[in-house]
């Protein structure tokens, strides 16, 4: 084995976790080397968040030109080339992954190629090839991220039964489409194909779709899409997904308990995603784990000291945000332990389905459940002057506060461009704004975020436009 | 153009000022903030700095001129630009020649010029400055007056304090005082978990009794407790104290004072006090080896007997100095004990009255203190401490009676006495208390 540098950071695993933690170190001055087995900029910019935007893009455009007319243009006839569809997607990856290899070159990181695993405290070996490489380091950011939960029954085959992988490349649209799973990732899938003219079947095993999000908002969201022709089917539990010679056959229960056997074309199971401990080299040290995530402090050091996890690692929500953030959060640590910087940390969620979903904070029912005492506003994106000339003004949005203290506790929203719209309530949590900071802001005329004012102003009787 | 330095007006009831000293020489650059004189007023010493910059151009008093006007000019301050022409019109406006420059009061008339021009302002250093801000609060977060002068009223610091909106309400809410709040967040901003974790921390106390938590105040320390600190602090640490207690029977003494002051009205009657500062005289007069001072090697026994008398005002104490008490009979001490008082608390003393001193006395004995120990004010060498006339059972010729007593307790600089001396004093002193009638002596 060959001994090479000692660093002050080594990060295993490249995503938005790994990448800005190791962009966070390196400008703070830190010794600093990311590790990465696959593509720069992990899941979310190879397989993830990214090439499914630019999917959903391609069917936004399309949906817009089906109702062109509406608009008073005349789209004689036109038509989409699948393959280039997808080659767009894989192509806005690749620049993106370029440009994770231009900043972190930029920033003076070194990008050392190959599979990371700790090797006792403060030694990382990197396996490139048969070869192995011991590498010296003060601390250890561990941002190896997650792959889709691989159930029983319900094995990817990658050729009928996909992964989310297999649903961003397939080289025909499927007639048909069963999605298992009516998470974001699910919905997304759901929305992109059935926009594209795919027979779209979701099944979902709770009671709503988008089961994390709040209630008003998930049975908005299935009335949408049922208007748009997407089958749902609630409270259904997946038995199996078998591969047939041309598609895929499922066994489900429906909600009255009743038996169905189905044949689509193809299926994608969208069930959760699992955590990647494994050959990472947890055993060689002290680090604690609870049900396949590594527990970390408020610093994201695991119960080994100098050892750090972030992201999907430490469990849900698997979001890239909520990475970039923890590794933001080590680095800044590992630079100065004594740091005072303590803030909440509320991660918003967004579905770029059609319509876009986008919430943070409690949804009613939670807080409810937790006993709090609430105001609530809503305002329907009807009565949003900018929507309706948009054409598309089918949504709302819904703002939660404490009744008591005027806390901001949730916010939840769905129609045209919330998942940009849902910002202004993250720096308003961030900051602990109360509704009169809210009420006291003033919103541009015409947008889309006037609604944000007028659902807090709401949530106090004091709505104008309702 | 240059600038007036005037005696600077430092307490509502003063009038005219003493030069203690310079600090600056004629000729020195001065900086803003530059200590430049000490002025002697009736409470105390203070400081006066200067605000502008410049060369100090000419002094208009020595050091100890006494009883100059308010706003008088006792100094120029001449600025890099001026001309000599600037400073000649600058004392031709306070109609002073060159040649005038006097070591004594300038008249009335050169106040009356002072008025009209432009004095130069003057932070006296002693000047309490508690300046209370109170936070920017939305009136609309308040929902009647009373609450807001609560909050305005909770909300004081004189920094802005860092606090998010949510935070700021819940503290309102609690009866928080956020100054007492130390916040966790970016840069030390409060937010609601250190609320909610102050809340939590004194068990919910201030939500449901309405208590609101008293804040701990910072002052600037008076000048007056500057000095009783910095002596008192010395004397403890360089002084070697020792104490003698003695207990002197009254019984005569109260009856002698009853007897005097029969016939006399209410403002003239002579005090136990007047008494004990007289038999204190007298005692120091007769052992001289008490009346004497540690000074630097050697030791200075005093001529006369001057008695420094502890009076209590508020926010300290003085010490005005009976001169020559063993040549004072008990209506001269009476009334001038009297007039001390009366200006102790009114705050016209003149440092040269409370200043100096051979010994000095202190009585607690009208606040029911039984006895105690006090710290000799240096150079001094010693301070009595008289507690309260208490009635005991005392054996007399193997008989018990009651009489009224008195504990006396010296404190004494054993670099100058020793324990005899001070004992051969209590002893003399005792000694008069118990038969007054010495005192006719």
């Amino acid at each position: 084995m060959q001994e090479t540098q000692t660093y002050d950071v080594i990060i295993i695993g490249s995503g938005p976790g790994g990448y800005v933690a190791a962009i966070r170190s390196s400008q703070l001055g830190l010794r600093t080397a990311i590790v990465e087995k696959d593509k720069l900029g992990g899941i979310c910019l190879n397989w993830g968040c990214i090439p499914t935007k630019a999917l959903l893009r391609a069917s936004e455009i399309q949906h817009l030109l089906s109702e062109s007319n509406n608009f008073g243009i005349n789209v004689k006839k036109f038509d989409y080339d699948w393959s280039k569809i997808i080659a767009r997607s894989r192509q806005v990856s690749d620049q993106l992954s370029k440009g994770v290899d231009y900043l972190l070159n930029k920033n003076k990181v070194d990008i050392i190629i190959g599979e990371g695993r700790i090797s006792g405290s403060g030694r990382v070996i990197v396996k490139n090839d048969n070869k192995e490489s011991l590498y010296n380091t003060s601390n250890i950011i561990l941002a190896t991220g997650a792959r889709p939960k691989i159930i029983k029954g319900l094995e990817h085959d990658n050729k009928h039964i996909w992964s989310y992988k297999d649903a961003m490349i397939p080289e025909k649209k499927p007639e048909s489409l069963l999605v298992i799973g009516a998470g974001a990732i699910g919905i997304e899938f759901a929305s992109f194909y059935n926009d594209f003219g795919s027979d779209v079947t979701v099944i979902e095993s709770q009671n709503e779709i988008l089961p994390s999000e709040d209630l008003e908002i998930s049975l908005f969201a299935k009335k949408c899409f049922e208007q748009d022709k997407i089958k749902i089917l609630t409270s259904t539990t997946i038995k199996n997904v078998k591969s047939t010679k041309f598609g895929v056959e499922a066994e489900f229960i429906d909600k009255n308990g009743e038996k169905h056997k189905l044949k689509y074309s193809r299926a994608i199971v969208a069930i959760g995603i699992d955590a990647n401990i494994e050959n990472l080299g947890l055993d060689t040290v002290n680090i604690k784990q609870d049900g396949g995530i590594i527990l970390t402090d408020n610093n994201n050091e695991t119960s080994e000291k100098g050892i750090f996890a972030i992201g999907d690692l430490t469990g849900a929500p698997w979001l890239a945000h909520k990475a970039s953030h923890e590794g933001i959060n080590a680095v800044d640590y590992i630079y100065n332990p004594n740091r005072s910087n303590k803030h909440n940390k509320i991660i918003p969620g967004c579905t770029y389905s059609r319509p876009q979903i986008a919430s943070i904070g409690l949804t009613e029912e939670k807080a409810i459940a937790k006993g709090i005492k609430i105001k609530k506003g809503k305002f329907p994106l009807l009565g949003n002057g900018k929507a309706i000339s948009l054409g598309y003004s089918d949504g709302f949005i819904k703002t939660i506060f404490n009744a008591e203290t005027g806390e901001l506790i949730g916010a939840h929203m769905i129609g045209p461009e919330v998942t940009e719209l849902i910002s202004t309530y993250c720096v308003a949590m961030q900051l602990e704004a109360t509704e009169l900071d809210l009420f006291n802001t003033i919103f541009p005329h015409p947008t889309i975020s006037e609604s944000i004012h007028e659902s807090v102003l709401d949530a106090y009787d004091r709505a104008i436009h309702i | 153009m240059a600038v007036a330095i005037l005696m600077p007006s430092l307490s509502p009831t003063m009038t005219e000022g003493n030069l203690a000293k310079w600090c600056k020489n004629v000729g020195d650059e001065i900086k803003s903030g530059d200590i430049i004189a000490e002025v002697e007023t009736d409470k105390a010493t203070m400081e006066i700095e200067a605000i502008d910059e410049g060369v100090l151009e000419k002094v208009l008093f020595d050091d100890g001129a006494e009883g100059i006007s308010v706003n008088s000019l006792i100094a120029v301050l001449r600025n890099k630009n001026d001309t000599d022409k600037e400073v000649k019109e600058l004392l031709d406006e306070h109609n002073i020649e060159e040649k005038d420059l006097k070591k004594t009061n300038l008249n009335e008339d050169i106040t009356a010029v002072n008025n009209k021009s432009k004095p130069q302002e003057i932070i006296p250093v002693e000047k309490e400055k508690i300046e209370e801000k109170s936070i920017e609060i939305n009136a609309n977060e308040v929902s009647n007056s009373s609450e807001k002068v609560l909050l305005e009223k909770n909300f004081v610091d004189d920094s802005r304090i860092a606090i998010s909106p949510l935070a700021k309400r819940m503290a309102f809410q609690n009866n928080i005082d956020i100054t007492l709040i130390t916040g966790s967040g970016p840069r030390g901003r409060i937010i609601k978990e250190d609320i909610s974790n102050f809340i939590n921390s004194n068990n919910g106390l201030n939500k449901y009794t309405n208590t609101i938590v008293k804040k701990n105040i910072r002052k600037k320390a008076s000048s007056m407790r500057k000095v009783i600190a910095e002596r008192l602090s010395y004397s403890k640490k360089e002084v070697p104290h020792f104490y003698l207690s003695i207990d002197c029977n009254v019984d005569d003494l109260v009856k002698g004072r009853e007897l005097i002051n029969k016939d006399l009205d209410s403002e003239s009657k002579i005090s136990i006090n007047d008494i004990i500062i007289k038999a204190l005289g007298m005692s120091l007069s007769n052992i001289p080896d008490a009346n004497c001072s540690w000074d630097n090697g050697e030791i200075n026994y005093f001529g006369s007997v001057d008695i420094s008398v502890a009076i209590a005002v508020e926010g300290g104490l003085f010490t005005p100095i009976l001169k020559n008490v063993e040549q004072l009979n008990l209506r001269e001490i009476s009334n001038k004990m009297k007039d001390f008082v009366s200006r102790a608390n009114s705050g016209k003393l003149l440092p040269k009255e409370y200043e100096g001193g051979n010994f000095s006395l202190s009585n607690l004995g009208m606040f029911g203190i039984d006895s105690f120990s006090a710290i000799i004010n240096p150079p001094q060498s010693g301070i009595l401490a008289i507690g309260s006339i208490i009635k005991k059972p005392l054996v007399i010729n193997n008989e018990i009676k009651i009489t009224s007593c008195m504990t006396c307790k010296l404190s004494g600089d054993h670099r100058v006495i020793d324990g005899a001396v001070g004992a051969k004093l209590l002893k003399e002193f005792k000694s008069i208390i118990e038969n007054p009638i010495k005192m006719i002596v």
